[in-house]
């Protein structure tokens, strides 16, 4: 009997024991997958803040040959035509390879984005952007990273329509971005002054090339985006009050239809007043036909150039050369229409640029010291998309590019440069 | 090696069968869509899991395709909508139910009606004590949900006619959050979905005319005379469409519904 009890008791025992130690080691196990939890998930978190991006663009390119038998401008890729090409000529080319890394923390980013294609390694962006912490609506950005003038320039290569941007972003504007440090204003999601935003800054003015004045450029854009669940739209206002050095005394400017020459002693290592002023507006629409988008875009003013080009600085050192200043215009329409909602879109473009508004083309050649620089330029895209995915989107694109007809050599007429772009591109 | 070839096929046969729908998005919608695809699931098999974190989270979650129904109480946004066509992809919208929004107060708060314009002043900041609408003299703590939140901008959208909420206002992560500072603060007044509401909270009787007063219940709801009903989405990509195309009739169907109106919000035929 005793035995019996004692029997009962020591299982009793036994099994308390043992169903503790099952909680026990219940516990510990939850203990053990939270801990782990917890950590995959401080990892996570950690890993969350540094992002990497990029694109690649892999295209394609056949250009008519001018009548000078030049390699055109607008052709971004290949090397120049050779002897054995005499009627037109085309060309494969990485347009794009881009990694683009940004670190993220409480709201401030660090950027470093590099191309790398065929032509070699270049740093196109390199940046920081803190946010004020309190009202979360001041940020200000340091280094080189898109100039904050019209919407093309900050518009990404990645998803523009048409293969570059238009010829007056590419002549004012050469690689996009600058050196310079910038304050952006925008209220915060929850204001009603969301609606507007200022980025204004101070910049070498010298694209992606080390700075060469003391003087700074000022860029500032102004703007205002609404929309409804349907539609949405944008209005811009951009100024570019800058200066570029004048390396000799000859300062040439536009007085009765031809260049006159100011040859002042002080003219040397003065400043020649770079100035712009550029409009800009977006509408976009959501109907029974897909979306429809149309942007235009227009800017004028006073660039300081050279007898050859109209092009606005880009060396690491101030090239010795007479400053023309000249009165500028021009600016693009462009319209994109997706195909009621499937993955192909139609895209028409057209843009133009006057670098010499003060000159009819029929003087150009004629007038004094007036040549290419001076010619107006208009060309009209027509292209078609087509959107595989996130990641790849092809592009077939022809610009039919046209000059002002002049007095110079070459340029009597319009000349044969019109340009195919095929485009692959892969984004992640 | 024979076992690791049969161990691979096995894998193989078997992979397919574990492969669950993911649906991710609106809070708001996550019981209903947990409880729809919990009776799915039993009578077919299929399994399908259901994440929660907010409208914008489930629509973001789309756009990048890591899941496949984005599930929200909001319309998709204009820009959401450009980034998804960016995609290559083709938006289909199902709307699967609709939700009556609730305006709750503590209960021992003696204000039990409000109108429109009312609720507005005290979202907006303008009104900022209960007497100022026939209550006590005591301060009014206005809770809202996350920006995230496709329930706020509806709110925003429809009882503020898209007036900003006051700056101060106290943001909270989840409908949860809301009914239990509600019920915790004797001043404080939040909204919430249907579903939600409970005894630790007391329902307003809104007026959008200023003259008739309706309480927020499923019968109201129904018989349309409740003015703050909502209608709930299901998002996808519609080259995805044969693939969902058993789950959404089956909660577009009778039994479905059934569904909807136990969980507390209002069947898509009214």
């Amino acid at each position: 009997m005793k035995l019996k009890n004692f029997t009962i008791i020591a299982l009793g025992l036994l099994s308390t024991t043992f169903a503790f130690s099952q909680e026990s080691e219940k516990v510990d196990t939850l203990n053990v997958h939270e801990q782990r939890i917890t950590s995959i998930e401080d990892g996570i978190m950690q890993s969350k803040k540094l992002k990497f991006s990029g694109y690649i663009q892999a295209q394609w390119q056949s250009s008519q040959l001018d009548s000078l038998g030049n390699k055109t401008n607008d052709m971004k890729v290949g090397a120049g035509k050779n002897g054995a090409e005499t009627t037109d000529y085309n060309r494969y080319g990485v347009r794009r390879g881009r990694l683009k890394a940004t670190y993220e923390d409480f709201g401030c980013q660090a950027v470093i984005e590099l191309n790398l294609a065929e032509t070699g390694l270049s740093l196109k962006d390199a940046y920081l952007n803190i946010l004020d912490p309190w009202a979360n609506t001041v940020a200000l950005k340091g280094g080189v990273f898109d100039r904050p003038f019209g919407y093309e320039i900050a518009y990404s290569s990645s998803k523009i329509e048409s293969p570059e941007r238009s010829r007056i972003i590419q002549t004012l504007f050469p690689d996009e971005k600058d050196l310079g440090s910038m304050l952006t204003i925008q209220a915060p999601k929850t204001s009603p002054w969301n609606v507007l935003k200022l980025e204004a800054g101070l910049f070498a003015g010298n694209a992606i090339s080390q700075d060469t004045k003391s003087k700074k450029d000022f860029i500032g854009h102004l703007t205002y985006n609404n929309g409804g669940a349907n539609f949405k739209y944008g209005l811009g206002v951009s100024m570019y009050a800058g200066s570029i050095l004048q390396p000799t005394k000859n300062v040439y400017s536009m007085i009765g239809g031809a260049f006159s020459v100011d040859s002042t002693a002080t003219n040397k290592f003065g400043f020649a007043n770079r100035q712009y002023l550029g409009f800009d507006g977006q509408f976009s629409i959501n109907t029974g036909l897909g979306f429809s988008s149309i942007r235009a875009e227009y800017i004028m003013g006073t660039q300081p150039g050279s007898s050859t080009s109209s092009s606005s600085p880009t060396a690491n050192a101030v090239v010795t050369a007479d400053t023309y200043l000249r009165n500028f215009a021009g600016g693009y329409v462009h319209f994109i229409q997706d195909i009621a909602g499937t993955k192909h879109s139609i895209v028409l473009k057209y843009d133009w640029y006057d670098p010499n508004t003060s000159i009819a083309g029929s003087e150009i050649g004629i007038a004094k010291k007036t040549g290419k620089a001076d010619m107006a330029y208009s060309t009209f895209g027509l292209g078609y998309m087509y959107r595989m995915n996130n990641n790849v989107r092809l592009m077939a694109y022809y610009d039919m590019v046209t000059n002002e007809t002049t007095k110079v050599k070459g340029y009597f007429t319009n000349v044969n440069d019109n340009l195919l772009t095929i485009r692959l591109q892969y984004k992640f | 090696m024979k076992k690791l070839i049969l161990s691979i096929m096995m894998v193989c046969t078997i992979a397919p069968s574990f492969y669950a729908q993911k649906i991710k998005g609106s809070d708001t919608v996550l019981p209903l869509a947990q409880k729809e695809a919990e009776v799915f699931g039993k009578k077919t098999g299929k399994s399908v899991a259901v994440i929660g974190g907010g409208s914008g989270v489930g629509i973001a979650a789309l756009i990048e395709g890591t899941t496949d129904i984005a599930m929200a109480s909001r319309s998709m946004k204009f820009d959401e909508k450009v980034k998804f066509q960016d995609g290559g992809k083709t938006l289909v919208t199902k709307i699967i139910a609709y939700d009556a929004l609730a305006v709750v107060v503590n209960p021992s708060n003696p204000v039990s009606k409000l109108t429109r314009a009312q609720l507005e002043g005290i979202f907006t900041g303008k009104i900022t004590n209960w007497k100022q609408v026939g209550g006590a003299d005591l301060k009014i703590v206005p809770y809202s949900r996350e920006t995230s939140s496709g329930t706020y901008e509806f709110f925003k959208e429809h009882v503020l006619l898209n007036k900003n909420y006051m700056n101060s206002i106290l943001s909270m992560p989840a409908t949860g959050a809301i009914i239990q500072s509600v019920s915790q603060t004797k001043g404080a007044i939040g909204y919430v979905g249907l579903a939600y509401l409970n005894k630790t909270v007391k329902a307003i009787h809104a007026s959008f005319d200023g003259k008739n007063f309706i309480e927020p219940s499923l019968a109201n709801a129904v018989n349309k005379t409740y003015p703050i009903v909502r209608p709930l989405y299901f998002y996808y990509d519609k080259k995805n469409e044969p693939k969902f195309t058993a789950l959404v009739s089956f909660i577009l169907s009778a039994e479905g519904q059934k569904i909807v109106e136990k969980v507390g919000y209002v069947p898509v035929k009214m």
